[in-house]
């Protein structure tokens, strides 16, 4: 089963996102950033989803690290925010983020994404 | 204790007129008039040292030019009848030439005032308002050299200078005011207190005027007329100084108009900063509880937590529409501040309006059975914000589904019309009341009906489509008829450069 790390800060969007997903794939939870990098580093997800307006670390700065990190490099992330400006998606390419999605979401939006990224090409 | 009333008799008027005309008289009026125009020098001279401004320089440089000279002038009169007053400098002397010389510097500076006042409308036709300043001095100096030269054949200089050399500058005087009159009647609009300029000339005027019944009327030898004479010059002067001095007040008076007005800015701006970051806090703030609800009727409704009764399922239907209306009301304040804030500019970009044939964008049809139909041609390119003019049609084509009932039609057209285009979202719907036509573009302003609100509108996508079309410069025409149906045209103007309001 492919892993997913899920880095969100809200515990019950969190929650019930690890709800959703867990049928299909192993679920990880981290509710900051800093936290969310080192299991990343640890578990070596195949998605990280990742909340941009995280405590502490904002979720571009979190998103970079990831990118400097080696054995992460291959590692598809799917970025989650509320603000929807032309300006934050094309930051979140820069960072290297590989799909957005914008709050609030169906389950489906989330569900196809995840798919498109891990299994699609 | 002196009567008031007897010192302004007529008879004391008369008495100070003539001490003007006698070297007494005339030594204090150059004696005044040369105070005036060393102040108004002095302010003048200062300004035009601070000035930066180029264009402002060269009208201070013609007003110093001319009060310089003014200045001059009363000077070497003040010396003159200084000299005869106190020393024994006999003016007899000065006969032969003075008249001469003091009319002409008389006449450059009237020529140099005129210039300086009437500067401000010549200020873009730079050649036109040199061409006409040489003119005059070249008029007044060949005037000059043939009163010399005509001066040098006769005997009897007194004679002929009391007569036609007087009658000849009269005359130039008189012509050069007449200039100044008939500029300022044509272009009187571009000049600032042109009331009080206009008023100076027509006095200055009334010296060569009264000079001319003199010379005419009484072969230039009534005194009254020559004591008349005296004060008006001294007037004019002082008119055009208040002007010069309101002008130069002008600037401190604009100035502090100008930091007034960037204070005001710098505070809207500070206000509309906060508002644009208040709207888009709150609607992220909005946004993630919203999201929350969302995700959790999911995993409800799909049986995550357990089977549903019909009634459970039923009640969770109701709950997701509820906060799917209240996702879409954010999005729509959002975008709604966003476009009044003025500061989204507009994305122009050539596009084709085909790509409005996308079934995504008029979901809704489907299910309530109604048609579609576009009629435009195969390739419709025009010249607009893409993403705004979507917007525009997708909130036209959500409407016009929404208030048609099942079997019905909804048609969609763009033409060419050559200085604009136009796009049009027609139904055979229920149709828009007079009455309700004036509020149809209002926020907030849904057509009274229990229906349409559960129908899960927001009420602003009409504010929107206008504030789009506003941007655009264009217009919104609608047409509708109950029972019948309604037409939303849409009309942009294709010259989008030289309109476009940001």
């Amino acid at each position: 089963m492919k892993k997913i790390l899920i880095i969100e800060d809200d515990e019950n969007i969190a929650n019930a996102e690890k709800l959703i997903l867990e049928g299909d794939y192993e679920v990880h939870v981290a509710n900051e950033g800093d936290t969310g990098f080192e299991i990343a580093k640890k578990i070596n997800p195949d998605l990280i989803i990742l909340d941009l307006m995280l405590p502490n670390r904002g979720g571009y700065d979190v998103c970079y690290n990831i990118r400097q990190e080696e054995n992460l490099k291959s590692t598809k992330i799917l970025m989650v925010t509320a603000l929807n400006q032309q300006v934050d998606k094309s930051k979140g390419v820069m960072v290297g983020t590989d799909a957005y999605l914008t709050k609030p979401f169906e389950a489906e939006d989330l569900l196809s994404n995840v798919s498109k990224l891990l299994n699609g090409q | 204790m002196a009567d008031v009333t007897t010192i302004f008799t007529p008879d004391a008027l008369h008495k100070f007129f003539f001490f003007l005309s006698t070297p007494d008289g005339a030594f204090f009026k150059s004696a005044v008039e040369f105070i005036i125009f060393l102040l108004l020098s002095y302010m003048v001279i200062s300004e035009f040292l601070q000035t930066v401004d180029n264009d402002r320089k060269k009208e201070l440089k013609y007003f110093m030019i001319a009060f310089v000279s003014l200045l001059i002038n009363s000077l070497l009169q003040v010396i003159i009848y200084a000299g005869v007053l106190f020393t024994d400098f006999d003016i007899i002397d000065l006969n032969s030439f003075w008249p001469v010389v003091d009319r002409i510097l008389s006449l450059i500076t009237l020529v140099l005032l005129v210039n300086a006042f009437i500067y401000p409308v010549f200020r873009k036709k730079i050649f036109r308002f040199e061409f006409d300043l040489k003119l005059q001095v070249l008029i007044i100096l060949i005037g000059g050299i043939v009163v010399e030269i005509s001066w040098i054949l006769q005997d009897n200089i007194s004679d002929f200078l009391d007569f036609w050399g007087d009658y000849f500058f009269v005359l130039l005087e008189f012509l050069i005011i007449a200039y100044a009159l008939y500029e300022l009647l044509l272009h009187s609009k571009r000049l600032r207190y042109r009331g009080n300029i206009f008023l100076a000339f027509w006095i200055y005027m009334l010296v060569p005027l009264l000079h001319f019944f003199n010379i005419i009327l009484f072969d230039n030898d009534s005194i009254r007329l020559r004591l008349l004479e005296q004060p008006f010059p001294v007037i004019a002067i002082l008119l055009l100084t208040q002007v010069t001095y309101l002008k130069l007040v002008d600037k401190a008076y604009l100035r502090e108009k100008l930091s007034e007005t960037e204070e005001k800015y710098k505070v809207e701006k500070k206000l509309s900063d906060m508002k644009d970051e208040f709207v888009s806090v709150v609607s992220h703030e909005l946004r993630t509880p919203l999201t929350s609800v969302k995700l959790y009727l999911s995993l409800l409704e799909n049986g995550k937590f357990g089977e549903l009764n019909e009634k459970q399922k039923e009640a969770l239907n109701i709950i997701e529409s509820e906060s799917d209306r209240l996702s879409r009301l954010i999005s729509d304040i959002l975008s709604l501040s966003k476009l009044e804030s003025g500061k989204e500019g507009l994305r122009l970009d050539v596009f084709d309006m085909n790509v409005l044939k996308n079934p995504l964008y008029y979901a809704a049809a489907e299910e309530k059975d109604i048609s579609v139909s576009f009629y435009m041609p195969p390739r419709f390119a025009v010249r607009a914000d893409k993403a705004m003019i979507t917007q525009v049609f997708v909130n036209l084509i959500s409407n016009a589904i929404k208030f048609t009932e099942s079997g019905g039609s909804v048609t969609v057209s763009c033409e060419d019309l050559g200085r604009e285009w136009s796009l049009s979202v027609a139904d055979t719907g229920k149709g828009i009341a007079k009455k309700e036509m004036s509020k149809l573009f209002d926020k907030f302003y849904q057509v009274e009906e229990h229906m349409t609100r559960t129908k899960g509108g927001t009420g602003l996508g009409l504010s929107i489509v206008k504030k789009i079309i506003d941007m655009h410069n264009g217009r919104i025409n609608v047409d509708s008829e109950i029972g019948k149906g309604s037409r939303f045209t849409v009309y942009i103007p294709k010259d989008l450069n030289r309109e476009v309001k940001i």
